[in-house]
């Protein structure tokens, strides 16, 4: 089966139907089988204009294993689901996450893209975290490799946002509402009445 | 969709040499005249001096209750807004700034391209010379006619009544901006870079005012409420009117409120006073 898919590897653009069937394949050996087939691939890839991805899979020995571009800068913790979930499923996790902001207001973390994002942030040369135009973003290290396109960082942010207060980092962390304070309505309406209408003391 | 009447062409900038208006800047406000504003609106004329009266209303804001996480909304609130054009300061664009910030979007300095979520307005009264501003974004139309053009249902209404663009599935074709009678929406020209991580946006797409619903989502209130009775006049208040207790239904039980086009019968969620 290895060699199989090794040999279509070589035809160009049999590479991404065969990287997608070692998706789909149902066995848990699957993902193990992509992770080496992809090493394989970038060794015997002969496009120099690839010289990022292969580089940051070089010289990143962890990269190299996973076949993929985190490293060791995933931002702690472990992913959201096992590992070979992530692999197969990551995509359908996220747009069901998707729809279900879009149409019904549901924002718990889980599996939404911001959630994601502020993990699987990888640190450039610079310090900074890089964004998806960078080939060693997270989301790139697979895409690329199968010549997936994704055009959600058109939109989204590809990258935690720096701000001042680090407080949204901290999904642990509920944000007041800067309103929370003026909540004793019936006081407000209390004297609201009596300032309109004069006649409201009496409710009191 | 008849617009004759109501012609907001040379608001939000136009860029033409023939146009009128002030300025394309943001919060710079615009002449539109009152009397088309307002024609066939329920304009209730001598409007009820609320000036410090109201300050305690939107102090006391009934901001969106927080739902619980895992919770879809519903309609049993329809969230919406009431804007006291006599609180409204005359120069102020603390609504717009806040806005602009909350989403993460610019003015370009093209006025035919510019992204326009929320911007001042300014209304003569051609005899009286009164001049009145007020801020001008998306109205949440209970019947939305952007969602009825969209080809793709990328325009839509959720449950709770805001109206939104789902920008997964916009193709760009900008009916919606066409069929908007106030010309709320714009299109996003420009390829945009460092988002916020609340407020994805990106070339391609038509967008408008949403209600700052990520905000709203989570129990808080719209970007621009919190600033305007932050440090402005207090001019906005956000609340549900599906609850007759809110805040917001209190006030336009008691006082005259307009609908903008009332003609059109769309049954806008924002609603103005004392225009
Ligand atoms: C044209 C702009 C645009 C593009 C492109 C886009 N999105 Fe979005 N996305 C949005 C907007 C707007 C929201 C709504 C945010 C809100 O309501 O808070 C959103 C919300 C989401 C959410 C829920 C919020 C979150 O952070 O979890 C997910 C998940 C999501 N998008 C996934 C994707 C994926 C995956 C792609 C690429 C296949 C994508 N989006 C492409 C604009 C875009
Ligand atoms: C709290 C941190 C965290 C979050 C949040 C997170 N991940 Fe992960 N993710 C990890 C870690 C750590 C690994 C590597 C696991 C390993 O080495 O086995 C990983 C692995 C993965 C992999 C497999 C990578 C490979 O090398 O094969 C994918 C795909 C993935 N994550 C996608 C996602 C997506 C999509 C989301 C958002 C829905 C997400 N992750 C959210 C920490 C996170
Ligand atoms: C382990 C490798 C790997 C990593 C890491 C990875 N992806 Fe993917 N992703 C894939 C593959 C392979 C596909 C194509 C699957 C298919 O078409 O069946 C895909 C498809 C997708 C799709 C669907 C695209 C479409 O057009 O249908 C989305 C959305 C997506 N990935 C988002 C992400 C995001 C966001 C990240 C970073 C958080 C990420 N992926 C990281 C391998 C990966």
């Amino acid at each position: 089966m290895k060699r199989a898919v090794l040999a279509m590897g070589v035809l160009g653009l049999a590479i991404f139907s065969a990287v997608q069937m070692t998706f789909v394949a149902p066995v848990n050996a699957g993902a193990q089988q992509l992770t080496e087939f992809r090493i394989a691939q970038a060794a015997s890839d002969n496009n120099k204009s690839d010289k990022d991805t292969k580089a940051s899979g070089k010289t990143k020995p962890d990269a190299a294993k996973l076949g993929t571009n985190h490293g060791s800068a995933v931002n702690g913790g472990e992913c959201i689901r096992p590992t070979k979930e992530m692999r197969k499923n990551h995509m359908d996790m996220i747009l069901h996450k998707r729809d279900e902001t879009m149409y019904k207001g549901i924002r718990t973390k889980d599996a939404s893209l911001k959630q994601c994002i502020s993990c699987h942030a990888i640190k450039g040369d610079e310090g900074t975290f890089i964004k998806a135009t960078d080939p060693k973003h997270f989301c790139r290290g697979c895409h690329d490799q199968v010549a997936v396109r994704i055009d959600c960082f058109d939109c989204h942010a590809s990258r935690p946002e720096v701000k001042k207060d680090s407080a949204h980092l901290n999904p642990h962390q509920k944000r007041l509402s800067p309103f929370a304070l003026v909540q004793d309505k019936k006081a407000t309406a209390t004297a609201l009445n009596s300032f309109l209408g004069g006649q409201a003391n009496d409710k009191k | 969709m008849t617009r004759n009447n109501f012609d907001f062409s040379e608001a939000g900038g136009c860029g033409t040499s023939s146009c009128s208006c002030k300025s394309q800047d943001t919060g710079k406000a615009e002449d539109v005249t009152k009397r088309d504003f307002l024609k066939g609106s329920a304009y209730a004329a001598g409007g009820i001096s609320l000036t410090s009266a109201l300050t305690l209303f939107t102090f006391g804001g009934s901001p969106a209750q927080a739902k619980e996480d895992e919770t879809a909304i519903s309609s049993k609130q329809r969230w919406g807004m009431l804007i006291d054009a006599d609180k409204c300061g005359d120069d102020c664009d603390t609504c717009v700034s806040a806005c602009s910030e909350e989403n993460g979007w610019k003015n370009t300095g093209n006025p035919l391209t510019d992204t326009i979520w929320i911007r001042k307005i300014k209304v003569k009264n051609p005899e009286t010379e009164h001049e009145t501003t007020m801020p001008l974004m998306c109205l949440h139309c209970e019947k939305p006619p952007c969602v009825d053009v969209c080809p793709t249902g990328a325009s839509f209404r959720r449950d709770d009544g805001i109206v939104l663009v789902d920008r997964h599935i916009c193709i760009g074709c900008r009916y919606c901006m066409m069929a908007c009678p106030y010309k709320a929406r714009s299109f996003a020209h420009e390829a945009v870079e460092d988002q916020k991580e609340h407020a994805p946006r990106g070339i391609g797409c038509v967008e408008s005012c949403t209600l700052c619903v990520h905000k709203i989502d989570k129990g808080e209130q719209p970007a621009c409420v919190s600033a305007c009775s932050k440090s402005a006049g207090g001019a906005m208040l956000f609340g549900d009117l599906n609850d007759p207790e809110s805040e917001i239904s209190q006030t336009i039980k008691k006082y005259a409120t307009t609908q903008m086009r009332a003609d059109l019968g769309l049954n806008v969620g924002v609603r103005y006073q004392n225009i």
